[in-house]
């Protein structure tokens, strides 16, 4: 069944919890996925299969464990995410948003970050986190000005 | 000077003084990971790293010229179908003052990592600024993503 969450009457979020609606949002994600790749170099190359593969994930792991999401503005998809649990011993449980993408509505974004917290709260996560390969200004701009995230860490990688 | 692997219990019962100098060590840092705030967690983490049979788990001491215990690294490989085949360096600790080069431990990490024919060895840095990066970069580390935060 597919999950309506109205915030609006221009916007609201669907929670993908079946075949039938990862059908219907499919185009959108990987179009999405396309157009950051074109975008952003430090993106680097994700192929579709692997985003199926991360949001079958989570879709299994729905609603206790992971969401993925669509935030319709205008009838028009406009941002989608993608959330998995990723708690480890010993530490505040938490989840990762692994994926998303915005085709560029700050009203869609303060939407999803708006479902993505009240879910994150409702699951009993302690903290949101995410990882963005974006190591410049408009990067952070993104992520902490328009979604709230706070810096706290960076990733070193070294190919052997 | 000397890099010494531990794999068995009986291994890590000796170091239970400079584990415990490495923690509050690093437990006392202002952004350490809650992981490895508490000393339980801290101590699980070496002893299944130790003991873990699937050679999955890399824990290096380094030693000094008198023998004596002056680092610490803990790697893991964490490969699965969304990572690729990749480690991730969880801890290096090194006393002050040690003479023990990091490459001499680098080194062994990478060569671990080789022989489990993994693509990339990753670690995490709490440091920001460009200065704080310049450890990471010495040992042939580029930055590749920021991890963001945000507590509800």
């Amino acid at each position: 069944m597919q999950l309506l969450h109205q915030r609006t009457n221009d916007l609201r979020v669907i929670v993908i919890d079946s075949l039938e609606t990862l059908l219907e949002q499919w185009p959108f994600m990987q179009d999405g996925l396309e157009r950051m790749q074109s975008s952003f170099k430090a993106f680097g190359r994700v192929s579709p299969e692997a985003l199926l593969k991360l949001v079958l994930r989570a879709v299994g792991e729905y609603p206790k464990g992971g969401v993925v999401f669509v935030v319709h503005s205008m009838n028009t998809p406009a941002f989608y995410g993608i959330v998995c649990d990723c708690s480890t011993d010993f530490t505040p449980r938490t989840c990762c948003v692994y994926a998303m993408y915005s085709s560029g509505s700050p009203e869609a974004t303060k939407a999803a970050m708006d479902f993505i917290t009240d879910w994150a709260r409702k699951q009993e996560f302690r903290t949101v986190q995410t990882w963005s390969p974006r190591i410049n200004g408009s990067g952070f701009r993104f992520f902490e000005k328009s979604m709230g995230f706070k810096r706290c860490a960076v990733l070193f990688e070294k190919a052997i | 000077m000397n890099v010494a692997e531990i794999k068995s219990v009986e291994q890590v019962t000796p170091l239970l003084g400079f584990l415990r100098e490495c923690f509050d060590a690093v437990s006392t840092r202002s952004k350490a990971p809650e992981k490895l705030k508490k000393f339980d967690a801290f101590l699980k983490l070496v002893f299944a790293t130790a003991c873990d049979r699937s050679g999955k788990g890399l824990l290096l001491v380094s030693l000094g010229e008198d023998s004596t215990p002056n680092g610490l690294l803990l790697a893991h490989d964490v490969s699965n179908h969304f990572v690729g085949r990749r480690a991730v360096i969880s801890l290096a600790y090194m006393r002050p003052g040690a003479q023990t080069p990091g490459r001499i431990v680098m080194d062994r990490v990478l060569s671990w990592a080789r022989s489990r024919c993994l693509d990339v060895v990753t670690c995490t840095s709490v440091h920001l600024s460009k200065f704080g990066q310049r450890l990471y970069r010495r040992y042939g580390f580029r930055p590749v993503a920021v991890e963001l935060m945000l507590p509800l």
